[in-house]
């Protein structure tokens, strides 16, 4: 097993081609519910600008104005089309069941509407970790997504002792994004509900994701006591967001009714993307003595991987002009009048932290033994090398430290993993191994920005962090397909690797990437899977505790009448760690009437979705419910059809600051005594109908 | 005695005599204050300088001119410094001392641009804001800055490569900016004239910016002094602020790092400003907000499109401030009613001009709306040469022809308040400290009829 492994690792293996041709295809059309209330706004993705100018005509070009287009936010409001998805799978082997070929296409376009308010609080609170709200934004998305897919598998048996095969993966996102926002600020201006300054802002984005693999892989039954096996990879992984554009005006607001006529602000165009390659290579040698028993053997291998990415941002400021020596008042996008001052900000900002090129090369060896002892016991052990060495260059200047450096350590991982077989029914397993997390390539970039409300950096100093992980597990399947797991887990993290805030000295208070001393993870998992006659139902509960200390900034009087920072250290779960998650379903299978039906609901506890730099200020998604219904049946001989519905229950998702609300709030929607709301959102309900065409 | 003995007689007598007359009088020049070599203004200069730019010589800067850590510069009075293209800056680690005197000032700026001040003159065609160089960058380790007597123009250009370290999250240059909180930064009697965006800049340091002018600050956005967080403490007055895009004076304390930021802003005559920014929250004279402490007194605020604002969103240290003693003029509804900004913190004082309780509605709660139809064009501060009532504030926007020292009967006078003190945070030293500190006066504004305050 890989190294990178703290949360396990899941095996992906492709079916190969079965022995007779099949075919397999769908298609289905479906809408989104919120879709009825709501128009969706799309943009002319067009008119998007793949390249930003530096790109397209070199460093040194000065862009202007003509260079950037604002067709981007001409917008178009009305009932979308419906979604659309299809897919079809075929298969078959050739030449005496020795070639096998397997192809899958899969396409997929859907368009969502979504709903949420948000409140932004400050990023430093006001004295003693009060939260404190710069703004109050509606924020209305309308996402269009198109997913294609395409698998290739071609295997071929040369003979009994030796076989190779070769997959193709492509899979494409492409996202089209429109974010509508009504920003009341809360600030400067804001006597109450009705009378306020406000900002509208429109943004487009659209966002293209690629990821490709080709694997090539061979078995080879050497002789009777050797195995080999080898894997030749190669991955590129690619996301780009081009053009990233939010158009802003601004306006007055008295007792209801606009006072003022609007002018727009300045905005940004942001260009990012970055290009992930990967090129691995494996190697497993097998060792299966006759003199041992069967089933046992030893094995050992090397994997060699080399990890590539290159990533790029830069962002052009345009300003709207002054017009006889004021603010612009804003008519339509089409006759806003925008530039750049200086001139010279035309060359945008390309030397900057997020863009850097960063390498990361692994090689690993390993050794494993598996033994089977009287039949029930099975055990497998062993030991895994792996050698880390990664470097970076980033675009910033030659005198600034930390331009390139390098990063090397080796880990020694043991593992050890004992199944006991208590009957053909029961097994109860046990496995310990030890496991490591790389720093995230960008959270090891030296950088030092003062930005308008804190200071951040890079840190490259960080270590990698490294987990010992514990796990026990009874498993027992008592028919064909009913099975009860029930496990337990615990889980030591060693140099956990989190955002904080360390007080650097005359640096003041810097939110950095750090290791935090030590974090604990454990809890237990049952999943049960029941079926009576045509009836079944599908259990998995998994109950975690996580714990990690780090420190967080404390805003307030330092004792001597000044307020300032310090740090103060925070205990709290895992980001993102729910304490309960659960998930059911009802299933009903009627082969002679040719009907499948599943309702299926999933229970998220209360977690931390974002971690705040302040003590106490996190930001706590609330449980969460959903509820989906699937169901089909055949029609004719071939023919199914399938419809499904969605988060029926469209429970709006909220996001808290768990801290006492004293304050005398003239804001809406903030009057609860114990919460602070940032967020509420509503995704809606959505449905799909389709067909069905399975050939075996 | 015969006529030829007496002549001759005569004569001994009075060189004895003379000689009896002579008095002791030596004059000796002393050198001007200089340090290490002179800077040879053979060539422009480029890569890094130190020593003495000699008095009356003209310079030029190509690119950006580092002082290096432990190194000093001196700029003596009367040179002139041209920055060659817009990537020209001066990148300060180790000490930048440009002290001008009233007669030879030190100039920082652009060879041939006119200056073009009169209300015909749109802002986007000024070349005041167009943001011709970059200005004096000083990094997080500078320990001093001083800038006495020096003219620093049309800064504010773009920059690809970030110049220091902490910079690289957009691409512009401010005037002058200073980092280091215990660094020592003082501005005495300068002028800057032009800023595409901020003026000054400071995020740390024991600091007093006094008796300056800055004019045209900030094409659209920009602030003309902002001091934000850093520990900063100091003084921030007599100073004459004009035609600034946004706000003149803001005060933050940021994160809060190191000590309490602490700045008295008294004594300010603050003109036409605010009238260029598109953002609503940005438009004010003077601004304290995040826990930001100190005085603010004795400021005159004319016609600026906003007034006094204790941002209510990021509230200042309100036990730690203290004001009053602040007078406005506004010509027009709008501006009268953005005096003490509707929804703000900002208590109105009974020691302000106009008195507030002539005007505000009975029970009038701190932040509320009100009518400022009955003090528009009330209050005139009878500068001495500047046009008021104004038509269009935003069109006079300089000092030229312009003279803010105040007549006879002007309200401004006697409604000071002298009874606080300047912090006076830097030692007084002619070459590395303040000059003199003008202590907070009785007549509100820049030019107290006292006759200390503003000297340009």
């Amino acid at each position: 097993m890989e190294s990178d492994a703290i949360g396990g690792a899941m095996n992906l293996v492709m079916k190969n081609a079965p022995g007779r041709f099949f075919i397999n295809a769908n298609i289905s059309t479906g809408y989104g519910m919120s879709l009825g209330r709501n128009d969706f706004r799309s943009f002319n993705t067009g008119a998007i600008m793949d390249l930003s100018p530096a790109q397209r005509y070199g460093a040194d070009y000065c862009a202007t104005p003509g260079d950037f287009s604002l067709k981007v936010f001409d917008y178009n409001d009305r009932r979308p089309y419906p979604d659309f998805n299809a897919g079809i799978s075929i298969g078959n082997r050739f030449f005496g069941h020795k070639l096998g070929v397997v192809a899958s296409v899969s396409y997929q376009n859907n368009r969502r509407f979504d709903q949420s308010t948000f409140f932004e609080p400050y990023v430093v609170p006001t004295p003693e970790n009060t939260p404190s709200f710069a703004n109050m934004q509606l924020r209305k998305y309308s996402t269009q997504t198109e997913r294609i897919g395409v698998h290739v598998k071609v295997d071929y048996t040369i003979n009994r002792k030796h076989s190779i095969s070769l997959y193709g993966l492509l899979v494409n996102l492409n996202e089209a994004q429109s974010r509508s926002t009504v920003d009341t600020m809360l600030s400067a201006g804001y006597i109450g509900a009705g009378s306020a300054n406000v900002q509208l802002w429109e943004r487009s984005r659209v966002q293209n994701q690629y990821i490709g693999n080709g694997t090539v892989k061979g078995e080879h039954q050497l002789t009777a006591m050797f195995k080999l096996d080898w894997t030749g990879a190669l991955s590129l992984a690619t996301n780009n967001m081009p053009g990233w554009g939010e158009f802003q005006t601004q306006h007055t607001v008295r007792n209801g009714m606009v006072s003022s006529q609007p002018v727009i602000l300045p905005f940004k165009y942001i260009w990012q993307n970055n290009r992930d390659g990967d090129r691995s290579i494996m190697l497993n040698l097998a060792y299966a003595p006759e003199a041992w028993m069967k089933g046992s053997e030893l094995k050992v291998g090397t994997l060699y991987r080399a990890k590539h990415r290159n990533s790029y941002y830069n962002s052009y400021d345009l300003y709207p002009k002054l017009i006889n020596g004021a603010p612009q008042v804003f008519e339509s996008v089409d006759k806003a009048e925008m530039y750049f001052t200086p001139v010279e900000a035309g060359y945008g900002s390309e030397i900057n932290p997020n863009h850097y090129i960063s390498d990361e090369n692994i090689l690993a060896a390993y050794i494993q033994v598996k033994i089977k002892l009287w039949n029930k016991i099975q055990i497998l052990t062993g030991a895994r090398v792996e050698e880390t060495r990664q470097q970076f260059e980033t675009s910033m200047p030659e005198k600034f430290e930390g331009k390139r450096g390098k990063i090397n350590y080796t880990d020694f991982l043991p593992s050890f993993h004992l199944k006991y077989e208590i009957d053909e029914k029961q097994n109860l397993r046990f496995s310990y191994y030890k496991a490591i997390c790389r720093p995230g390539f960008f959270e090891v970039i030296p950088y030092f920005i003062i930005g308008e409300d804190y200071k951040e950096g890079g840190n490259p100093y960080l270590k990698h962090t490294r987990a010992y992980n514990f796990d026990i597990r009874y498993e027992y399947f008592p028919t064909g397909i009913d099975q009860l797991l029930l496990g337990i887990f615990y889980k030591d993290i060693k140099d956990p690797i989190e955002h904080g805030y360390s007080l650097e000295g005359s640096l003041g208070a810097v939110l950095r990437p750090n290791n935090f001393g030590e974090a604990y993870n454990y809890g237990a998992e049952i999943v049960l899977t029941k079926y009576i006659g045509n009836f079944g139902m599908s259990l998995n509960y998994t109950f975690t505790r996580s714990q990690i200390t780090t420190d967080k900034g404390y805003y307030g009087d330092n004792g001597n009448g000044e307020i300032l920072t310090v740090t103060m250290p925070q205990t709290r779960p895992l980001q993102g760690q729910s304490m309960h998650v659960a998930n059911v379903s009802l299933l009903y299978k009627n082969p002679k009437l040719g009907l499948d039906a599943q309702l299926s609901s999933v229970y998220t506890g209360k977690r931390i979705l974002q971690l705040s730099p302040y003590y106490g200020l996190d930001y706590w998604q609330q449980p969460a419910v959903t509820l989906d219904f699937s169901t089909e049946k055949t029609i004719l001989k071939n023919f199914s059809v399938f419809v499904k519905l969605n988060n029926i229950l469209d429970i709006p998702v909220k996001v808290l600051i768990e801290k006492k609300n004293d304050m005398q709030s003239r804001i809406p929607f903030q009057k609860h005594p114990d919460y602070y709301l940032v967020q509420n959102d509503r995704f809606g309900q959505s449905g799909l109908i389709g067909f069905r065409y399975k050939l075996k | 005695m015969t006529a030829k003995n007496f002549q001759t007689a005569f004569i001994v007598g009075a060189i004895l005599l003379c000689s009896s007359c002579q008095k002791d009088n030596t004059e000796i020049s002393t050198p001007p204050f200089s340090v290490g070599k002179e800077v040879s203004d053979a060539a422009p200069l480029t890569g890094s300088v130190k020593g003495t730019m000699t008095s009356g010589k003209t310079y030029y800067v190509d690119g950006e001119v580092t002082i290096n850590r432990g190194d000093t510069l001196l700029i003596q009075p009367g040179v002139t410094v041209y920055a060659k293209n817009a990537t020209s800056v001066f990148i300060v680690k180790g000490v930048f001392l440009s002290l001008g005197t009233k007669e030879k000032p030190v100039k920082l700026s652009v060879e041939g641009k006119t200056k073009q001040d009169s209300p015909s003159t749109l802002p986007e065609n000024d070349p005041a804001m167009a943001g011709l160089w970059g200005g004096v960058v000083c990094d997080m380790e500078c320990p001093r800055l001083i800038l006495k007597w020096t003219n620093i123009e049309y800064t504010g250009s773009h920059f690809t490569n970030p110049p220091i370290e902490g910079l690289s999250g957009h691409g512009y240059y401010w005037g002058v900016t200073f980092l280091n909180p215990e660094g020592t930064f003082v501005m005495e009697d300068c002028h800057m004239y032009g800023a595409n965006t901020e003026g000054v800049r400071i995020m740390g340091g024991y600091i007093s910016i006094l008796r300056n002018k800055f004019e045209k600050i900030g094409l659209q956005l920009g602030d003309a002094v902002t001091i934000k967080g850093g520990g900063t403490q100091g003084d921030v007055a007599y100073n004459v602020f004009i035609g600034c895009s946004s706000q003149c004076i803001v005060v933050d304390n940021f994160e809060g790092n190191t000590r309490q930021v602490t700045v008295n802003a008294y004594n300010n005559t603050i003109i036409n400003s605010g009238w260029r920014t598109a953002r609503a929250n940005e438009v004010y004279g003077i601004t304290y907000f995040r826990q930001a402490a100190g005085l603010i007194c004795n400021n005159a605020i004319v016609n600026c499109r906003g007034g006094l604002f204790l941002d209510n969103g990021k509230p200042p240290k309100l036990d730690a401030l203290n004001y009053g003693y602040n007078s406005f003029y506004a010509d027009t509804k709008d501006i009268a009613e953005n005096i003490y900004p509707w929804g703000s913190l900002t208590e109105p004082k009974t020691t302000d001009l106009p008195t507030p309780s002539s005007y505000l509605p009975a029970g009038f709660q701190t932040g509320g709306e009100y009518d400022g139809s009955a003090i528009t064009g009330v209050n005139n501060p009878l500068f001495k040469q500047f046009t008021i009532p104004c038509p269009d504030p935003a069109k006079y926007s300089y000092t030229a022809g312009h003279d803010f020292h105040i007549n006879t009967g002007s309200p401004l006078i006697g409604k000071g308040t002298g009874t606080i003190f300047a912090l006076k945070k830097v030692p007084i030293d002619p070459n590395f400290g303040v000059t003199e500190y003008s202590e907070p006066g009785s007549d509100i504004g820049a030019y107290p009829t006292t006759g200390i305050g503003n000297k340009l």
